[in-house]
């Protein structure tokens, strides 16, 4: 997506107090408990093991740490994840 | 949505696959791109499970291929394998179809036969006569299959029928019947005579069987013969009929010239009960009654709730005061009341149906505080009696 387009989507969104989610390709992440991970908007799995997930964002990553991690279901832009979750990540590569 | 998923896997069936090799997240990358939907993934860095649609197993192969990992399908799980585990084995395939067809064979015979409408008749005759016609426990429906024969049949079996039907609900039969009305029995009676129970005159006659021996105005004495059952040929009937007489009855009562009346002075307790089944409980009014008479009256409630019925009454009971109240009664009050006992008096001797004509006071004197009368009563009655002819 190119940089106008980008800005001017996040204008509209501050602009219209509408969740910057709803209308731009940023990530949601909803953890319950410990136990449970939701992300939407993830771009794709970088890594994958029982004890460490990596997914790629649109900008950027996030890490997942923990133990006995499942991949419960995944979609090209939805994943969840259970298992003990120790550690949720966000690395934002633009910064 | 998650739900509808797996009952959907369950019923498309599908794979459990192990994928080895380092580019197992390309793989899961590639088979996303390619509409695979892989979920429970579990497992290390370079060997991973996961579950496949059994309909995406077969597009695997390009992707491992591109991601440079070896694939192993696993388990398989659903209905499709299922069945053809199933089909597999001959000794269950066997039983499944001797199943099918044991329920198809128990469906086409009556395992159950119900009568209804019947008043006097027992069941069990018409189940007998049922059974006879080959509808029993266990008979084969096809055999029903012309119910208004086998109505009809049934109908000759049991002359005390005036209808019968046979309807077939799935595997029970009901028999509904109709019964004939019984016809009126008469009973021969053996000669005999109406003669008078009573002295009287004659009102109305009306003879049915025998021939009249009294007219109208005839003054009857006790065992006179009314209607004879002998016939002027000399054969003799059961004499039959109806005889009305003007009887008269002379009562002589005594009423107390000072009546007590009950009256109520208005205070009024209240209880409140509710009443299980019948097991009363008391709710409130716990205070003993303080008055020294007094009248008790008792309303029972039902209670609903939204139409329904609730096994539990409400019961509400007044005890009301009163005193008794002494009254001393006038002449016509007096007299009134000697007439009404006298009614009470003449209905105890009166048979079924006689009718009070008229009332006479003969004598009526009031003395020590009582009233004493004599009343004379005419009722119209029937007093025929019947008397057998002995020879």
């Amino acid at each position: 997506m190119s940089d106008w387009k980008q800005r001017a989507r996040e204008l509209a969104a501050h602009m219209l107090e509408v969740p910057q989610d709803a209308t731009m390709d940023v990530p949601r992440v909803i953890l319950i408990g410990g136990s449970h991970l939701l992300v939407e908007n993830h771009r794709a799995i970088v890594e994958f093991s029982g004890t460490k997930v990596r997914l790629s964002l649109t900008k950027g990553e996030l890490v997942v740490e923990g133990d006995q991690l499942v991949v419960k279901t995944i979609l090209p832009d939805e994943i969840s994840i259970e298992g003990k979750i120790a550690l949720v990540r966000y690395i934002d590569e633009s910064r | 949505m998650m739900l509808g998923k797996r009952l959907w896997m369950a019923i498309g069936g599908s794979v459990e696959l192990t994928v080895i090799g380092p580019g197992v997240e390309s793989f899961i990358n590639r088979a996303l791109e390619q509409g695979i939907r892989p979920w429970m993934i579990y497992g290390g860095q370079t060997k991973v499970m996961m579950h496949v649609d059994l309909a995406d197993a077969r597009k695997l192969r390009p992707v491992a291929r591109a991601s440079r990992v070896k694939i192993r399908f696993g388990k398989r799980i659903g209905l499709p394998f299922f069945i053809g585990r199933a089909l597999r084995r001959k000794a269950f395939l066997a039983g499944f179809c001797v199943f099918v067809l044991l329920i198809a064979l128990a469906s086409t015979l009556v395992w159950q036969v119900d009568v209804v409408g019947l008043k006097n008749l027992s069941p069990q005759s018409v189940l007998q006569a049922a059974k006879e016609l080959g509808i029993d426990r266990g008979s084969w429906k096809g055999k029903l299959s012309n119910a208004d024969e086998l109505q009809t049949a049934l109908l000759d079996k049991l002359p005390e029928l005036a209808w019968a039907g046979i309807r077939v609900h799935g595997m029970k039969v009901t028999i509904e019947a109709v019964e004939k009305v019984p016809p009126v029995k008469t009973i021969p009676l053996a000669a005999q005579n109406i003669v008078a129970a009573k002295r009287g005159t004659v009102v109305s006659l009306f003879v049915t069987h025998g021939s009249a021996q009294i007219e109208r105005g005839t003054v009857v004495e006790p065992g006179q013969v009314l209607i004879s059952g002998t016939m002027q040929d000399g054969k003799q009937v059961a004499a039959e009929g109806e005889i009305k007489a003007s009887v008269w009855y002379v009562s002589h009562v005594e009423i107390p010239l000072i009546a007590v009346r009950k009256t109520l002075t208005g205070p009024r307790l209240r209880r409140d009960y509710v009443l299980f089944g019948n097991a009363p409980v008391q709710v409130t009014g716990y205070s003993a009654i303080p008055y020294k008479q007094y009248e008790t009256r008792s309303i029972d409630q039902e209670l609903q709730i939204r139409g329904w019925m609730v096994p539990v009454r409400v019961r509400t009971v007044y005890y009301m005061e009163y005193f008794d109240q002494k009254v001393q009664l006038t002449s016509q009050e007096a007299e009134g009341r000697a007439m009404e006992l006298t009614k009470a008096d003449v209905e105890h001797h009166v048979e079924k149906g006689g009718q009070l004509t008229s009332q006479t006071v003969l004598q009526m004197k009031a003395e020590h505080g009582k009233l004493y009368a004599t009343v004379k009563s005419d009722v119209v009655e029937d007093i025929g009696r019947s008397e057998p002819i002995t020879p």
